[in-house]
């Protein structure tokens, strides 16, 4: 008799037939193909847009917008984020709220700025005339 | 001693273990990379003599080396499919094809920062460069970290497929999760360090 520990082995869900599995596959794969091919197309887009002559803040704008599309076509669907259970979708964007906040802690700081610092040299010189001393 | 659900979902979270330590170490990625980020915005934003990116940097190779991470998540998602579906041969010749793309970004990033330094530009030439070379070579680093997971999977880490088919195929699917983390955080540097 084998008394070697035998593995144990988890078998598939029993909704899961190979038929299912693989009709299953087949649809990801082509979707994921799908979606790597409109990524490398907007990439494409992106490095001809830095040809163009426009100004930063246009520039900045196209871009922000574009790069917001790749990154939620690559969460949503590369990384499954379409299928996962819903607590783990907020705990993803629970995160990404973080990270805003960090962002807007920048920008507050140059809403906050201290004039007349080393840093910030822009506050007006006031011509200060001194006055004749009585005697 | 088994592990308990490496293979089945836990009833609380409804994810197997790896995948949640997966999403969490993901997490705390975002977090820093983004503060490394808003430093960098912080910087750009304040500074006046900020060089232009298209002149210092090159767009063509950037973009070439986007659409290689691009292509080496397809590769990757490929690999997993191929296990879901059994196929342990074609696995090993996506996971081959993604760990040579992988490869092949980190070599012309390589040449990239040769490039760069022979001219003399270095972390201590200004505040461009200094976050260009951080944020870059954090990244660099993280493909390497998943470079080494690939090869282990695709050399002794292979075994298990052998001893626990479910098991190794989830490993395979967080290595797939980190490796499209990656290829984000690229997808968001390429533009804000060479086009904006």
């Amino acid at each position: 008799m084998n008394d070697q520990p035998t593995k144990h082995i988890e078998p598939p869900e029993p909704t899961e037939t190979p038929e299912t599995v693989r009709l299953e596959m087949r649809k990801t794969v082509l979707v994921h193909i799908t979606v790597g091919i409109v990524l490398m197309i907007l990439t494409l887009w992106l490095a001809a847009l830095s040809q163009l002559d426009m100004s930063t803040a246009e520039r900045a704008g196209i871009v922000l917008g574009v790069v917001f599309a790749q990154a939620c076509f690559i969460g949503w669907i590369l990384m499954h984020l379409s299928s996962e259970r819903v607590a783990l979708r907020r705990f993803i964007g629970l995160t990404i709220f973080f990270v805003a906040i960090l962002f807007g802690l920048t920008a507050w700081a140059y809403q906050d700025v201290i004039h007349g610092s080393a840093y910030h040299n822009d506050a007006p010189v006031e011509e200060t005339e001194t006055a004749p001393e009585e005697h | 001693m088994d592990i308990p659900y490496n293979t089945q979902a836990r009833p609380d979270t409804g994810l197997y273990n790896g995948k949640l330590g997966m999403w969490l170490f993901i997490a705390s990625e975002i977090m820093l990379f983004g503060g490394l980020l808003s430093s960098y915005v912080f910087m750009r934003v304040g500074s006046a003599g900020w060089p232009e990116p298209g002149e210092v940097l090159s767009v063509p190779v950037a973009a070439f080396n986007t659409l290689v991470l691009i292509s080496s998540s397809i590769t990757m998602v490929m690999a997993w499919a191929s296990l879901k579906l059994g196929n342990y041969r074609r696995f090993r010749t996506y996971l081959a094809a993604t760990l040579v793309l992988g490869l092949l970004f980190l070599v012309v990033k390589s040449s990239e920062y040769a490039d760069k330094i022979n001219h003399g530009l270095v972390p201590a030439t200004d505040n461009f460069f200094a976050t260009y070379y951080v944020l870059t070579g954090l990244h660099y680093l993280h493909i390497v970290g998943g470079l080494v997971v690939m090869a282990y999977h695709l050399g002794p880490g292979s075994r298990m497929w052998r001893i626990e088919p479910v098991r190794f195929t989830n490993r395979i699917e967080c290595t797939g999760l980190y490796w499209h983390f990656v290829d984000l955080v690229w997808i968001i540097l390429f533009p804000s360090l060479y086009l904006i």
